[in-house]
C-alpha cells in the first residue's frame, strides 16, 4: 500500500467502517510508516474536533410515539406536521410586527387573548384521569407599524402549559421575518394541569428587545370535554 | 420501521439543519409508508431504503417550498458557483500536516462549518462525523461512488482551506512537527 492510498482511508479507519482485510492492510502500512502514523494522529484530532462541532441533537420527547401515532388512521389529530410549524412561523411573523421603527419608543397595542378553543383527548372508552392534558388554541392579537427581517421570537410558557408540537419545553425561539399590520396568531398549546399563568413573548432584533406578557386564563383539563 | 426512526431523524437533521423540521420530515415519510408496511418486510437494506425515501421526500418538500438554501445535495454540488469554488481548492496543499491545537480548533471548526454551503456541510458530516460509508451515501443520493468520493475530497479540502483562511496559526505549515 502506498502512502496516499493509506491516507485516503483514514476517515473510514477512524470511523471503523472498513472491512477486516482492508483494516489489516492499512495497519500493516502504518506499522512501517512513521509519516502516515503521524498524519493519522493529527487526522484523529481533526475528526474529533469536527464531531464535537456538529452533533446531532436528540429528538424531542415522545418523538417516536408521536411519529407512529401520526401514521395511524384516526389518530392524526394528535400529530403535528409541517403545516403547524408553518403556522407557528406565521404566528411569529405577526408578533414581530411590533418591532418596527419607533416601536421601542412607542407602546404597541398590548397582545390579548382573543379566543380559546378546546378539544379534549380522543375518546377511548377508558375514563380519562382527572388531569389528562388538554389541547387548546390560544389566539393572540398584535398590532404595530413597520416590518423587520431576522428577528428572534422567544416564547416562555407557564409551567402548566407546553406548545403541542414541542412537549416538555417551556421556552422556544424562532428566527422570523416581520410584516407590518394588524394580525392574529394561533398557538396550539397543551394544558398539562390546572392553573393560570403568563405567556411571555420576547422579540429581539439584535439591537432592541421587547417583551409582551399575556395572561392565560385558568384551565382545568378535568373539565374539558372528550371528543 | 420503529428501530430506524432515530437514524432517520439523524439523517433528516443533517438535511434540514433544524430539529423540528427533521422530525416533521421523518413523520412525512412514516405517514407516507404506513399503508405499505407489509411491503417493507421484503425490502433488503431497509435502512438505506428508508433513507432514500426520506431524501426524496426532502427534495419534494424543498421544491414545494422553493427554498434555495435547502437544494438537494445531488443538485447543488454541481451548480456552477459551487463547483467552481470547489475546483479552486488545491487540496494537495491542505493535507493535515500541521500541528493541531484541539482546544483552539473547536470554535474555529464550528465557525467554518457554519460558513460552508449547506450541501457541502451535509455531505461531509454524513461521512466524516456520522460514519456513513461512501457506498451508502451513493445509494441514497443515487450517484456513483466515485462521484461521492471526489466530492468528499473537495468538501474536506474546502473545510481546511477555510480554516486556513481564518489564519488559524495551528494550521500553519510552519508548525509541522516533522
Amino acid at each position: 500500500m502506498l502512502c496516499h492510498e493509506c491516507q485516503a482511508q483514514f476517515i473510514a479507519y477512524l470511523n471503523q467502517t472498513m472491512t477486516a482485510p482492508e483494516r489489516a492492510d492499512l495497519e500493516r502500512h502504518l506499522d512501517d510508516c512513521g509519516d502516515c502514523r503521524a498524519r493519522l494522529s493529527r487526522e484523529r484530532s481533526f475528526l474529533h474536533a469536527l464531531k464535537q462541532a456538529a452533533p446531532v441533537p436528540e429528538p424531542s420527547q415522545g418523538f417516536e410515539a408521536r411519529v407512529l401515532a401520526a401514521a395511524i388512521p384516526g389518530q392524526r389529530r394528535q400529530s403535528w406536521s409541517s403545516p403547524w410549524v408553518g403556522a407557528a412561523v406565521a404566528a411569529a411573523l405577526l408578533l414581530g410586527v411590533v418591532l418596527g421603527a419607533g416601536l421601542f419608543a412607542s407602546a404597541p397595542r398590548t397582545p390579548v387573548v382573543t379566543s380559546n378553543e378546546t378539544s379534549g383527548p380522543a375518546a377511548s372508552g377508558v375514563s380519562e384521569a382527572p388531569t389528562a392534558p388538554m389541547l387548546r388554541t390560544v389566539k393572540l392579537a398584535f398590532s404595530s407599524h413597520d416590518a423587520l427581517d431576522n428577528v428572534t421570537l422567544t416564547l416562555d410558557l407557564p409551567k402548566n402549559v407546553e406548545l403541542a408540537r414541542f412537549p416538555g419545553r417551556q421556552t422556544l425561539s424562532w428566527k422570523v421575518d416581520l410584516k407590518a399590520g394588524d394580525n392574529v396568531l394561533a398557538l396550539p398549546i397543551r394544558v398539562l394541569f390546572p392553573g393560570s399563568g403568563d405567556l411571555v413573548a420576547h422579540l429581539d432584533d439584535g439591537v432592541r428587545q421587547k417583551t409582551f406578557r399575556v395572561r392565560l386564563p385558568d384551565s382545568d383539563p378535568a373539565r374539558s370535554p372528550s371528543s | 420501521m420503529q428501530p430506524h426512526l432515530r437514524a432517520m431523524h439523524g439523517f433528516a437533521f443533517r438535511l434540514t439543519g433544524h430539529g423540528p423540521d427533521a422530525e416533521d420530515l421523518v413523520q412525512d415519510v412514516v405517514v407516507k409508508l404506513y399503508p405499505r408496511l407489509s411491503e417493507l418486510e421484503s425490502v433488503d437494506q431497509l435502512r438505506s431504503w428508508l433513507n432514500r425515501v426520506l431524501y426524496r421526500q426532502f427534495i419534494d418538500n424543498t421544491r414545494k417550498k422553493g427554498r434555495q438554501a435547502d437544494r438537494p445535495l445531488s443538485e447543488l454540488v454541481d451548480s456552477d458557483g459551487q463547483a467552481s469554488y470547489l475546483d479552486s481548492v488545491v487540496s494537495e496543499d491542505l493535507a493535515p500536516d500541521a500541528m493541531i491545537d484541539l482546544e483552539r480548533l473547536k470554535p474555529a471548526m464550528r465557525r467554518v462549518l457554519d460558513d460552508l454551503p449547506p450541501d457541502h456541510r451535509t455531505l461531509l458530516l454524513l461521512h466524516d462525523v456520522d460514519g456513513w460509508r461512501q457506498e451508502d451515501i451513493a445509494v441514497v443520493l443515487e450517484l456513483p461512488v466515485g462521484t461521492i468520493k471526489s466530492r468528499l475530497h473537495r468538501c474536506r479540502a474546502a473545510l481546511r482551506k477555510k480554516l486556513q483562511e481564518g489564519e488559524e496559526p495551528f494550521l500553519s505549515p510552519d508548525r509541522q512537527d516533522h
